[in-house]
């Protein structure tokens, strides 16, 4: 089952496309990593996920087939939007109250409880009062007792200090290992990315540019450092991302187009890693690394 | 308390198929807006200790009047003399004004300080992101907060309203002109149509919000709205709502000696309800009346003039002998009930189309 | 042969105090997998663990490292592939091998050897860098002739599958 699917899904605010003829397959059971430069229709994407917004083109379903922000959707998506939307004005008891109301039977106060009392939350606080770490923690801690199948975070960790980012996550992380539930989180943060992320989607002016398995993605592509000027070289194996050119040397992001795709003689190929390839591929807009029979297509 | 038991999993998802019903939503609807329903619970409850203070003095001295026989034009005793002149032209007629006047401000109050703020603030707070990705799903959650909050509204403005009429009361029965049944700011403030103005006000401040997603522009736009709604019903809408499907009769009583009234184009506008000063059928109210000649032809401004100089000031005989009668074209007083609830049914209507609006708009998709 | 996800009762409730617990080196190139392996090898290696013990539930793991379940999913599939670590369906992950483990007094007796070594270093002149080199030059030695001629670490014989990487 493909947590999410989404087919020429575009979006426009006024004259602007936020997103454009975008593609997803996220198979389920994965924690997925958006990341893009600002601006790049991240937020727009996970809100036509959750049904907060419509489409102007194409669809978007999730848990195999639910149509976005459907009943049954809502009912086994949980999200928790940029900067912490939460009733600030109420006390934590009060929040996880009208929670639990607006989730009907499919909830669990008991893991609520829990996790309040193993973060030391003063549950009598209001909202407002608390740190950004206890906030954010407070929205993860009612996504999680919705015992959903499905977890979108919108950029989470932006407000949060290193020790509340680390808790964050490793809440998340937690909840993946316990139920097999599917996340779906966007990043700046690479090294964030690096740890819990097991699928990567970059992107890029509103269009998906690279999507797939991290592991496969590192595994197709190397980096090759060779002669300036002699990318075409490796023309016949590679398709070259991004070369970064000194005057004698260069470093050439290069996707494999065989599993056995060797550099010519003179070449030196070394294993990439997650933030080479991301700068890459940001770096050629034009450059696209989609799982399906096309192999990578630069423009 | 809803708990889990840690029992039998699903493939490490948890399944109990209760949905979130509109009912349950009565305690975080409440919570929400614990802080604005206070408020108004306040304003309303010192409004009303202001008027049962009032009207348990009003009902006294009315009881007092009564005692001595005091309502009719002509007793002016000595004991009546001083509750003919309090009642006249004294504090119980200032206390009814600023009442009919709050009895309208109620209304602008609740649209602008709950209404408005109602969805702007979501919008604002960005907290529809939250409340619209739980479960209960966008509609019912409207349904649920519009609902809840709209009843509260009209329950409480109607309770107000039945105790308004209460305490004004006294000061109606001496028909004077002001606190009269039929009369706009009366006729608004029962508890029909106390409630159903409050509930349009409300959806017009929730619309307003839903629309232009800002508390304060929507608090402005509401302002002005609810206000311009008030003051049309007040002055034109009710007069002409009430001067419909009128009954014909002849007033010789009345056209013999008219106390009161517009004259314009042959038509006297009277506007007023049938008393020991107003004579006409028990109850009634006069909406317009003319005069029409032997002929049978209706009189104009002029004609109307020159017959009224040669009034004699002894009873309605000095008309009849001129050949000339007085049409009066009144609502008898058995309508009254009919009235209001056209009024607080057309009003209720309103607010419900409006309200209809508001949740198309938050199923739009657009967040 | 299957790693069980550690779900056991719905919550846990005391963290299923293991022996060990796990750290991670984000900066040295080694992928996080096979940190865990390593950590899981140096600790049988030095006593810490040994045969039938519980390895961290996955649960904790990500709990305390925030990483990606799969990769300890990963590692202890690894383990399980070197013969050192078995999966128990509902009950976890728990170690098998009779690995090449040093009994803690001859690593002592081994420790009290090496640091007289390390003052007749000291008494001949040498620094602690000096000692460092000079032992780490003789370890690539003695490793490149063991590799050489095949022969079997410590006395006892090695389990199935293939043992001896070293980090």
């Amino acid at each position: 089952m493909n947590v999410i699917e989404a087919a020429g899904l575009g979006r426009r605010f006024w004259k602007t496309w936020a997103v454009r003829d975008c593609a997803l397959a996220i198979p389920a059971g994965r924690v997925a990593a958006l990341t893009g430069p600002n601006g790049a229709g991240k937020t727009t994407l996970m809100h036509m996920a959750v049904g907060l917004i419509a489409p102007t083109e194409g669809r978007v379903t999730v848990l195999g087939g639910q149509s976005a922000g459907s009943p049954e959707a809502l009912k086994r998506v949980a999200f928790v939007a940029q900067d912490v939307p939460l009733y600030k004005h109420l006390p934590v008891e009060d929040m996880v109250r009208v929670a639990r109301t607006l989730n009907g039977g499919h909830w669990d106060q008991r893991r609520a409880d829990k996790r309040l009392a193993t973060l030391e939350v003063p549950l009598r606080r209001k909202i407002g009062k608390l740190s950004r770490g206890q906030q954010a923690q407070v929205a993860l801690t009612i996504a999680l007792a919705r015992r959903p199948e499905f977890l979108i975070l919108d950029e989470p960790l932006a407000p949060l200090d290193p020790l509340a980012r680390h808790e964050f996550l490793a809440s998340v992380m937690e909840a993946v290992a316990e139920d097999g539930t599917s996340v779906l989180f966007s990043s700046h943060v690479i090294a964030e990315l690096e740890r819990v992320a097991d699928y990567l989607i970059v992107l890029a002016g509103g269009h998906v540019q690279v999507a797939g398995d991290v592991e496969t993605l590192l595994a197709g592509h190397q980096i090759l450092t060779g002669p300036a000027g002699a990318a075409v070289v490796v023309g016949t194996e590679f398709d070259v991302v991004h070369a970064q050119q000194g005057l004698a040397q260069a470093h050439l992001l290069a996707r494999r187009r065989t599993a056995a795709a060797q550099p010519p003689a003179g070449w030196q190929a070394h294993p990439v890693t997650l933030e080479e390839l991301m700068l890459g591929y940001l770096r050629e807009p034009g450059a696209y690394a989609l799982p399906g029979p096309e192999p990578a297509v630069i423009s | 308390m809803t708990t889990l038991t840690s029992g039998v999993r699903q493939a490490g998802r948890w399944r109990r198929p209760l949905p979130a019903s509109v009912t349950s939503m009565a305690w975080p609807v409440w919570r929400q807006h614990r802080s604005a329903l206070t408020w108004l619970g306040a304003l309303l409850l010192a409004l009303s200790a202001t008027m049962l203070v009032a009207g348990i003095e009003l009902h006294r001295l009315y009881a007092v009047e009564i005692r001595h026989g005091c309502l009719g034009s002509s007793a002016w005793s000595a004991t009546c003399r001083p509750l003919q002149n309090t009642f006249g032209f004294g504090w119980p007629q200032t206390y009814t004004g600023l009442v009919m006047l709050v009895m309208q401000a109620v209304p602008v109050i609740i649209g602008v300080f709950l209404g408005a703020p109602l969805l702007a603030r979501e919008y604002t707070a960005g907290t529809v992101r939250f409340a619209w990705t739980q479960g209960i799903g966008r509609t019912r959650w409207a349904v649920a907060t519009l609902g809840l909050l709209g009843a509260a509204v009209a329950v409480l403005t109607g309770l107000l309203g039945l105790l308004t009429q209460w305490s004004v009361q006294p000061v109606a029965a001496q028909t004077s002109r002001l606190a009269d049944r039929w009369e706009p700011g009366f006729f608004d403030s029962t508890v029909l149509t106390a409630a159903t103005a409050a509930l349009l006000a409300f959806a017009i401040g929730v619309l307003a919000g839903a629309l232009l997603r800002r508390v304060v522009a929507a608090m402005a736009v509401t302002a002005v709205c609810t206000i311009t709604v008030a003051s049309l019903t007040f002055s034109r809408l009710h007069y002409w709502l009430v001067g419909q499907g009128t009954e014909l009769a002849k007033d010789q009583a009345f056209g013999a000696a008219p106390n009161v009234g517009n004259l314009s184009n042959g038509t006297l506008y009277i506007h007023e309800t049938v008393g020991p000063s107003t004579p006409g059928p028990a109850g009634a109210w006069l909406d317009r009346g003319w005069y029409t000649g032997a002929d049978g032809h209706r009189l104009s401004d002029g004609a109307v003039n020159h017959l009224l100089d040669k009034y004699t000031g002894t009873g309605p005989a000095w008309l009849t002998r001129l050949h000339d009668t007085f049409w009066i074209a009144y609502q008898p007083g058995s309508r009254y009930w009919l009235f209001q609830l056209i009024l607080a049914g057309g009003t209720l209507l309103a607010a419900l189309l409006l309200a209809a609006a508001t949740i198309a708009l938050i199923r739009h998709r657009r967040a | 042969m299957k790693i069980d996800k550690q779900s056991g009762p719905a919550d846990g409730d005391a963290d299923g105090a293991s022996r060990i617990t796990f750290r991670l080196d984000p900066a040295s190139g080694v992928p996080t997998y096979l940190q865990l392996v390593h950590q899981v090898e140096q600790a049988l290696r030095l006593g810490y663990l040994a045969q039938g013990d519980q390895l961290p539930r996955v649960k904790d793991v990500v709990g305390s490292l925030a990483i990606n379940p799969n990769t300890v999913l990963k590692a202890y599939r690894e383990l399980e592939h070197r013969g050192i670590a078995a999966g128990r369906p509902g009950l976890g992950t728990f170690v098998q091998a009779e690995s090449a483990t040093v009994p803690l007094a001859e690593l002592n007796g081994l420790r009290k050897s090496l640091l007289s070594w390390l003052r007749s270093a000291d008494s001949a002149g040498l620094d602690t860098d000096g000692m460092s080199a000079l032992f780490a030059s003789a370890l690539r030695d003695f490793h490149e002739r063991r590799v050489a001629t095949g022969a079997p670490r410590g006395a006892r014989e090695r389990g199935p599958g293939e043992v001896g990487r070293t980090a």
